[in-house]
């Protein structure tokens, strides 16, 4: 369990690492707009500080990816699961809706997630 | 199309007597527990010369609030006075529903989900699906702390057309379901759930605000990372959620002491350890905290049962 975690956390970090790297706007540019200086991006992609899940969020918005895109990439079961999760998915927001959430709001971010689902598939 | 809600002052404006100060209390148990706690105590003095119902409401609605404040001895007695009252219908299925969280509370399995049977019944027998899919939510916590996420999922995923337009209790389902594909390592769908549910949780206030960062803590320690957990375990102490905080310690715990971090795993055993033991608490029992509460007992010698300890549901200390 512990290398397993260990394992998933420094291929994430390699995996963001080079999605910065292969980002248009240079390294720089991207922690600028994320408000973070420049050694603190630097440290996180190095796995020398944690990255918090607020913080691979951010990065992940600024990237245009999805964190499940990153996630599924690189956990296998977790990529076969999320595969069958999108009708699960459905089912909560039409509770949702139900309860008189903004649907088409939720909608957009289930696209959002389901795109991410079909992308890592192939 | 987005449910307007009445603004705090609105609703307590409304408040007219006894019966409405213990529903204007119960409403603010997510946003603010403390607040819940105080109205609770004044509804009850309100309800003095009120119908004995009104009474039983009170005192059941006041032994929730202390429970949510993590006061679980005061609860039992708050709640063994509203037995008194002989609550019934309506009134007595949510005293069995608060009674049943108070056990989850305590790690008491076995009588939580007795008294939720009992509560569910009851709904059944008053006709009201909306009560039995509450009662389903919170079994679905009990198959969680049982170890059972898989299952928990399941009930949530059934009781969903069930809960209509209670956005709290929606709320709640969307918590634990997600709470599941965490302990059942579906990570990627664990932050599926996340994104796609924000303005859910981000809706239920300061007690779902803190419940994400606990999940959130969870999924970051599960790529590396105990900071974040360690800071929720600090908020939710300074905040007097005693419970809280020692069972995010325990889950501090867990992953030090499967990382070989030895400090960090004496440190929130230490922590967690006589919190624990002196709210009454048995051995948390998801699989994880099981192993965590096992190396509890063998390195630090708490003494903890895997049934809960009578006579010794104390509040914790001041």
């Amino acid at each position: 369990m512990p290398e397993r975690a260990h394992a998933q956390a420094v291929e994430l970090t390699n995996r963001l690492a080079k999605l910065v790297e292969e980002s248009e706007p240079a390294q720089a540019a991207v922690a600028a707009d994320l408000g973070w200086s420049r050694s603190h991006l630097s440290n996180v992609l190095r796995y020398r500080q944690p990255l918090k899940v607020s913080e691979l969020f951010a990065l992940c918005d600024r990237l245009g990816i999805g964190p499940t895109d990153l996630i599924s990439q690189k956990v296998a079961p977790a990529r076969q699961a999320t595969a069958s999760f999108q009708g699960e998915l459905e089912e909560f927001i039409q509770a949702a809706a139900r309860a008189g959430y903004n649907e088409e709001i939720l909608r957009r971010i289930m696209d959002l997630v389901t795109q991410l689902g079909r992308k890592d598939a192939r | 199309m987005k449910r307007a809600k009445p603004t705090t002052a609105r609703r307590l404006a409304s408040v007219r007597d006894a019966a409405d100060l213990v529903r204007y209390s119960y409403g603010l148990r997510h946003q603010d527990p403390r607040s819940y706690l105080d109205t609770a105590k004044v509804a009850v003095i309100a309800s003095r010369t009120s119908p004995a119902t009104v009474q039983a409401q009170a005192w059941s609605n006041m032994g929730n609030a202390l429970r949510i404040c993590g006061r679980l001895g005061p609860a039992r007695r708050a709640l063994e006075i509203a037995d008194g009252f002989n609550p019934e219908g309506d009134c007595l299925a949510r005293h069995l529903r608060f009674r049943a969280s108070w056990h989850l509370a305590r790690h008491d399995l076995a009588a939580a989900a007795e008294t939720l049977r009992e509560a569910a019944e009851l709904y059944l027998r008053l006709g009201d699906p909306k009560g039995t899919a509450t009662c389903n939510v919170k079994y679905a916590i009990v198959l969680a702390y049982r170890g059972e996420p898989a299952a928990a999922y399941e009930v949530i995923r059934r009781t969903l057309p069930a809960i209509g337009d209670d956005r709290d209790l929606l709320r709640a389902a969307w918590d634990i379901a997600l709470f599941a594909l965490i302990e059942e390592d579906r990570l990627a769908d664990a932050f599926a759930l996340l994104l796609v549910g924000q303005e859910v949780f981000y809706e239920g206030g300061e007690a779902y605000r803190l419940k994400i960062r606990w999940a959130e803590g969870l999924l970051s320690a599960r790529m590396g990372s105990l900071s974040m957990l360690e800071g929720l375990r600090d908020e939710y102490a300074s905040n007097g959620q005693v419970l809280e905080a020692a069972q995010v310690a325990i889950d501090i715990a867990r992953f030090a002491a499967l990382r070989g971090q030895q400090e960090e795993f004496s440190v929130n055993a230490s922590y967690a350890g006589p919190i624990l033991a002196s709210l009454g608490v048995s051995v948390p029992s998801t699989a994880g905290q099981l192993d965590a509460a096992r190396l509890l007992l063998r390195l630090q010698g708490f003494g903890f049962t895997q049934g809960a300890p009578s006579g010794s549901t104390q509040a914790p200390p001041s």
